[in-house]
C-alpha cells in the first residue's frame, strides 16, 4: 500500500506526528509516477526539483509550527496544464504553446503554494481543454487506469487519472462543459465544478470565458472540499470572481441528507443511458432515499437544446480567446516567415490540432454577420431558458441528481471520427456550465467493471449542498478506497 | 480541409436545432451570476517587467517584439 492511498486528513496527521516526512512522501509520489505513469500518460512533465524543495520547506514548517501549519502543508498535488505555473512550462496540451514558460502563476496555484502543498508537475489535457476523452492532447493520450484501452475522459483526464492511480493526493482541473466531472466519473474519483465565479481564474488559459471554472479532483469528497476551501474566494485579479463567504464546504459535509429534497430531471433519463449506468443510478437513488432524502421528479425541458447552445457559445468564445495565439508573444512562432500574414498562418496551422481548428472555424462562422442572430444570439437566448429551468427546479428541490455521463469510459478511438458523438458525451454536464451553477461527480458504482459517477447539481453558490449529498453517497457505497488494476502494479 | 468542411456541415446542421426552440419571450444571457460593474481599487502595484513580458517572444530585439512586415 502506498501512502498516497490515505485521505488528506490522515496523511496530514501522519506528517504532523512525524511518522513520515513530506520529503519521503514526495519521493514516494515521484517514484510512483516514474513507474506507473508510463502506462497511463497522466503527467506531461514532472517537476521533481520544485517538489522536493517545497517538501523540505513543508517539513520545516511542520516541525517548527505543527500546530499552525495548514492541513494541506506537505500534501502532493498536481495541476492541469492549462494553469500557469511560474517558471514551469505550460502548454495547455497544444503545440502552439510548446516552450511557453509563464512569468506568473495562477491565483489557485499561488494559494495552494502559500499553504505549503508539494507541486509534482503538470497534467495532460485535451488541447486548450477542448475534448471529452483526452485524445485531443498534442502530446500524448492519457489512458484509463481501470482499462488502458479506454479513455480517461476529458478534458481534465490527466488530473483525474493522477488521483485515480494514486499518483497525487489531489489535482486541479478546469470544467467548461463537464471537463472535471466527466473524467472524474470515468476514473472513479470525486470532481467538483464550482459555481461560476467561486474560484479565481487568473492564470487559467482561457477556453470559453463565460463557462470556464477551476475545481479540484480528489479521492474523497472531504479531500475535494479541503482543496476547494483553499482555492475558493474573491480575487482582485479576476473581476468575475464572486465576493461570497467560503464556508460550509467542510462543516456541513457530514450532516447527512435526511429531509433533503433531491430532484431527478426526467429529461436526463431520456438521453440514451447505457443500461449499466442506469442501474448504478437507480441504486444510488435508493441508497440516498434509504438515508432519508426525499426524491422528486423535476423537469428541465430545455435540455434537448442545451447541447446545441453550448456548441455555438463555446466555439464562439474560442474563436475570440484563441486569437491571441499568434506565435508572436509566446509559443514557437514562425520567425522565418516573410510577411506577418505568413507568420500567423504558419503558427496557427502548425500549432493547432484538428479539434481546435474545428471550434475556431465553427465559432467564427457562428459570429459572422448574417449568421449571428440565428446561431449565437439564439444560443444565448436558449441559455437563458436553461438557467430558468434550473431556477424553477431549485424552487422545488435542494439538489438535482443524475448520472454524470450517459455511458462509462468508452474505447480509445471510438468517437474521434465523429465530433457530434464526442460532443454528446457532455450532454448531462454542460447545462450546469450554461447556467453557471455548482456540481459534483462522486463515484457511485461500476458498470462492466468501469466506474460510474453520480452527478449532484446545486444552485448558484450551492457547493455545500452538493458536497453533502456526495458525502452521503460516498459513506454508503464506500468505493473511494477501491484501486484500479493499473495503480496496484507499483510500490 | 475537405474532412473539416464535411464535419462542420454536420455540426452546423445539428446545432441548427436551435431554430426550433421558442425563444420569443426571453432575453439573451449576457452573463451568468450576480456581478455588476466590478472595479478594483485604483492602486499602483508592481507588474511584470519588460524582460519578463518579452521572455516568451519568438523574436525580440532591444525590448521590442519583432514580427515580419505587413504586406
Amino acid at each position: 500500500m502506498t501512502l498516497l492511498e490515505e485521505p488528506i486528513r490522515e496523511l496530514s496527521r501522519r506528517l504532523r506526528a512525524g511518522e513520515v516526512s513530506a520529503v519521503e512522501l514526495t519521493q514516494e509520489a515521484l517514484a510512483r509516477a516514474d513507474q506507473v505513469d508510463a502506462a497511463l500518460g497522466a503527467f506531461l512533465r514532472l517537476t521533481p526539483a520544485l517538489a522536493l524543495e517545497a517538501a523540505a520547506a513543508a517539513d520545516r514548517r511542520l516541525r517548527d509550527d505543527s500546530g499552525e501549519a495548514p492541513i494541506l502543508c506537505g500534501i502532493p498535488v498536481a495541476y492541469k496544464d492549462v494553469l500557469c505555473t511560474k517558471g514551469v512550462e505550460t502548454t495547455a496540451g497544444s503545440q502552439i504553446l510548446r516552450g511557453f514558460v509563464p512569468p506568473y502563476s495562477a491565483t489557485v496555484v499561488d494559494r495552494l503554494t502559500a499553504l505549503g502543498v508539494v507541486p509534482l508537475g503538470k497534467l495532460n489535457c485535451d488541447e486548450f481543454a477542448m475534448g471529452s476523452s483526452n485524445e485531443n492532447s498534442a502530446y500524448q493520450v492519457t489512458r484509463n487506469p481501470w482499462d488502458p484501452e479506454r479513455v480517461a475522459g476529458g478534458s481534465s483526464g490527466g488530473s483525474a487519472v493522477a488521483v485515480a492511480a494514486r499518483l497525487a493526493c489531489a489535482t486541479l482541473g478546469s470544467d467548461t462543459g463537464g471537463s472535471i466531472r466527466l473524467p472524474a466519473s470515468f476514473t472513479g474519483v470525486v470532481g467538483v465544478k464550482p459555481t461560476y465565479g467561486r474560484v479565481s481564474r487568473y492564470g487559467l488559459i482561457a477556453f470559453a470565458s463565460s463557462l470556464d471554472q477551476i475545481g479540484p479532483l480528489a479521492k474523497t469528497v472531504e479531500d475535494a472540499a479541503l482543496v476547494l476551501t483553499a482555492i475558493a474566494g474573491q480575487d482582485p485579479r479576476d473581476s468575475t470572481s464572486v465576493m461570497a463567504p467560503v464556508e460550509g464546504f467542510l462543516g456541513e459535509l457530514r450532516k447527512g441528507v435526511k429531509g433533503l429534497r433531491l430532484g431527478i430531471p426526467r429529461e436526463y433519463l431520456e438521453v440514451g443511458l447505457d443500461p449499466g449506468v442506469r442501474a448504478v443510478f437507480e441504486r444510488s437513488v435508493k441508497t440516498l432515499e434509504g438515508t432519508g432524502a426525499v426524491i422528486k421528479e423535476v423537469s428541465l425541458p430545455t435540455t434537448e437544446y442545451a447541447l446545441s447552445a453550448y456548441y455555438v457559445i463555446a466555439p464562439a468564445e474560442v474563436s475570440s480567446n484563441l486569437a491571441r495565439m499568434d506565435g508572436v508573444r509566446f509559443g514557437p512562432g514562425f520567425p522565418e516567415a516573410e510577411t506577418l500574414r505568413d507568420a500567423y498562418e504558419h503558427s496557427r496551422h502548425d500549432g493547432f490540432g484538428a479539434e481546435v481548428r474545428r471550434r475556431v472555424t465553427l465559432g467564427t462562422y457562428a459570429l459572422s454577420s448574417g449568421y449571428y442572430d440565428a446561431y449565437y444570439l439564439n444560443a444565448q437566448k436558449v441559455r437563458t431558458l436553461v438557467a430558468q429551468d434550473f431556477d424553477r427546479a431549485f424552487a422545488e428541490v435542494d439538489a438535482i441528481i443524475s448520472p454524470t455521463a450517459p455511458t462509462a469510459a468508452f474505447r480509445l478511438g471510438e468517437r474521434t471520427a465523429d465530433p457530434m458523438a464526442m460532443y454528446a458525451t457532455d450532454i448531462l454536464t454542460l447545462p450546469a456550465n450554461l447556467a453557471g451553477i455548482s456540481g459534483v461527480s462522486v463515484p457511485a458504482g461500476f458498470a462492466q467493471g468501469l466506474p460510474v459517477g453520480l452527478q449532484v447539481l446545486g444552485p448558484y453558490l450551492g457547493e455545500a449542498t452538493c458536497l453533502r449529498v456526495a458525502q452521503s453517497l460516498e459513506s454508503e457505497v464506500e468505493l473511494w478506497n477501491k484501486l484500479p488494476p493499473l495503480a496496484l502494479a507499483a510500490p | 480541409m475537405e474532412k473539416l468542411a464535411a464535419q462542420l456541415e454536420v455540426i452546423v446542421a445539428a446545432v441548427g436545432k436551435l431554430a426550433l426552440a421558442d425563444t420569443s419571450s426571453v432575453e439573451a444571457t449576457a452573463q451568468v451570476g450576480s456581478l455588476r460593474n466590478v472595479t478594483r481599487a485604483d492602486e499602483v502595484a508592481p507588474g511584470l517587467s519588460a524582460d519578463e513580458a518579452l521572455a516568451n517572444a519568438s523574436v525580440q530585439v532591444a525590448g521590442f517584439l519583432r514580427v515580419p512586415a505587413i504586406q
